[in-house]
């Protein structure tokens, strides 16, 4: 294998005086599947929008598939091409409908390309989006909470989608507390608190038998709903 | 009264034109202001801050007048007709910058950041992602005021311009009576009335279908 394709080294970001991201370390391997957990406020989605540089970080450095994405002479609107992002709360444009067949084929929703988002539900809505990143062909997909906003009976067809694409050796970097998908999908867990990577390793470690008490304590909370 | 009918359909081909000139003009640089403050460039935004609270402030009498008897003293003299035209559309300029700016303004900021995501330029994401969902929020607000701004061009008789209430104005003095004026309200409702009715149906045509 070669080396990461993500590689993010010393990132920082200042919100004013907020220090949101206090020099956090960041590779991951080509096909790999990344779960970063953490309790609200830690910086998980500032770490992630950093990686395509929604968020500017303040220092660090951040190189996806070979370009540097904080170098003034990249072309970012290029670059963000091969990095797909999916949101919490899905984004899509009310004014469009999802057209492009090909990439709904593989959200399984074909039959909805002419719907407007109005029209659809929101597992299905998300798989739009999901397939709206899907479409450029990226070399990583970042995932925001994707199922955070959805029903419960909604969120089994998202994350069905996510194993799918996963198989299909995408490289997925997901924000998410479905502990479930992350046990039996994720080749490593990250867990941030007050902006740094506390702990990391896989899933079965980090959710059984985790190093850190925060960690610990962090878990717990999630687990006992 | 039939026979100040010609003069009174003189009046509405001037008060047309003026009419179309000013929403035409008015609306495409009130468009064009919202256009360049999204930008964030910060001195230009003062400017036009600025402007607009100008003429949002200042009465469009005043503005008409300012312009006909006003430049003269600076060697630049506008018919009636052209500072008619520019008082209003200066004035359509700056409420309908407000509108466009809301409109640019409500659309939710995630939306911004999906099509930045997905590789699309400021300039896309403006024109393909932002501005349709920004005009349709506008259209109600734009409608409103657009309508009554047109109206204004009623005030364009105070600076000797031909349209409806100026030919109306004047035949009343020939004749004695206040028929001319009455042909002239007539006139206002059977060339406004149509616009406040497709107006209407324009807004509910593209009300937002969720």
């Amino acid at each position: 294998m070669n080396g990461p394709i993500v590689d993010a080294r010393g990132l920082h970001k200042h919100f004013g005086a907020l220090h949101v991201l206090r020099g956090v370390d960041l590779r991951v391997a080509e096909r790999e599947l990344v779960f970063v957990i953490g309790p609200s406020g830690s910086g998980k989605s500032t770490l992630l929008r950093c990686l395509n540089r929604l968020e500017e970080p303040s220092s660090g450095k951040v190189v996806v598939d070979g370009i540097d994405m904080l170098d003034p002479r990249t072309d970012i609107n290029h670059a963000r091409q091969r990095i797909g992002m999916v949101f919490q709360s899905f984004n899509l444009y009310p004014h469009m409908t999802a057209l492009g067949r090909a990439a709904l084929e593989r959200v399984g929703l074909a039959d909805r390309a002419g719907h407007t988002p109005g029209q659809l539900s929101g597992g299905q809505q998300q798989r739009v989006a999901i397939a709206r990143s899907i479409a450029l062909e990226p070399r990583v997909m970042l995932f925001d909470e994707p199922t955070s906003a959805l029903d419960p009976e909604l969120v089994g067809s998202v994350l069905e989608v996510m194993r799918s694409l996963r198989e299909s050796g995408m490289t997925m970097i997901v924000v998410s507390h479905e502990m479930g998908f992350a046990r039996n999908a994720a080749d490593r867990v990250l867990f941030m608190d007050g902006g740094a990577i506390v702990e990391e390793g896989p899933p079965a470690v980090i959710f059984e038998d985790p190093a850190h008490e925060r960690t610990r304590a962090f878990i717990g909370q999630i687990q006992r709903h | 009264m039939l026979k100040y009918m010609p003069d009174i359909l003189s009046g509405v081909v001037v008060t047309i034109e003026l009419a179309v000139l000013i929403v035409v003009t008015g609306i495409a640089a009130g468009l064009a202001l919202a256009l360049l403050r999204s930008l964030a460039i910060r001195p230009l935004n003062w400017l036009i801050i600025g402007v607009v609270d100008l003429f949002r402030s200042l009465p469009p009498l005043v503005v008409i007048v300012l312009i006909y008897f006003g430049l003269p003293s600076v060697n630049v003299s506008p018919s009636g007709f052209v500072s008619t035209w520019l008082s209003l559309a200066f004035v359509l300029m700056a409420f309908s910058e407000e509108i466009f700016w809301a409109g640019i303004t409500s659309v939710a900021r995630g939306q911004w950041e999906a099509a930045r995501s997905t590789g699309l330029s400021f300039g896309q994401t403006l024109m393909h992602v932002v501005l349709p969902q920004a005009l349709r929020l506008t259209i109600p607000p734009l409608t409103n005021r657009t309508i009554a701004i047109t109206k204004g061009t009623a005030l364009g008789t105070v600076v000797a311009v031909t349209e409806i209430l100026g030919q109306a104005s004047s035949a009343m003095s020939n004749s004695y009576n206040p028929s001319p004026l009455m042909l002239g309200a007539a006139a206002y409702i059977v060339l406004f009335f149509p616009v406040v009715v497709a107006a209407r149906w324009v807004e509910t045509k593209f009300a937002w279908k969720r």
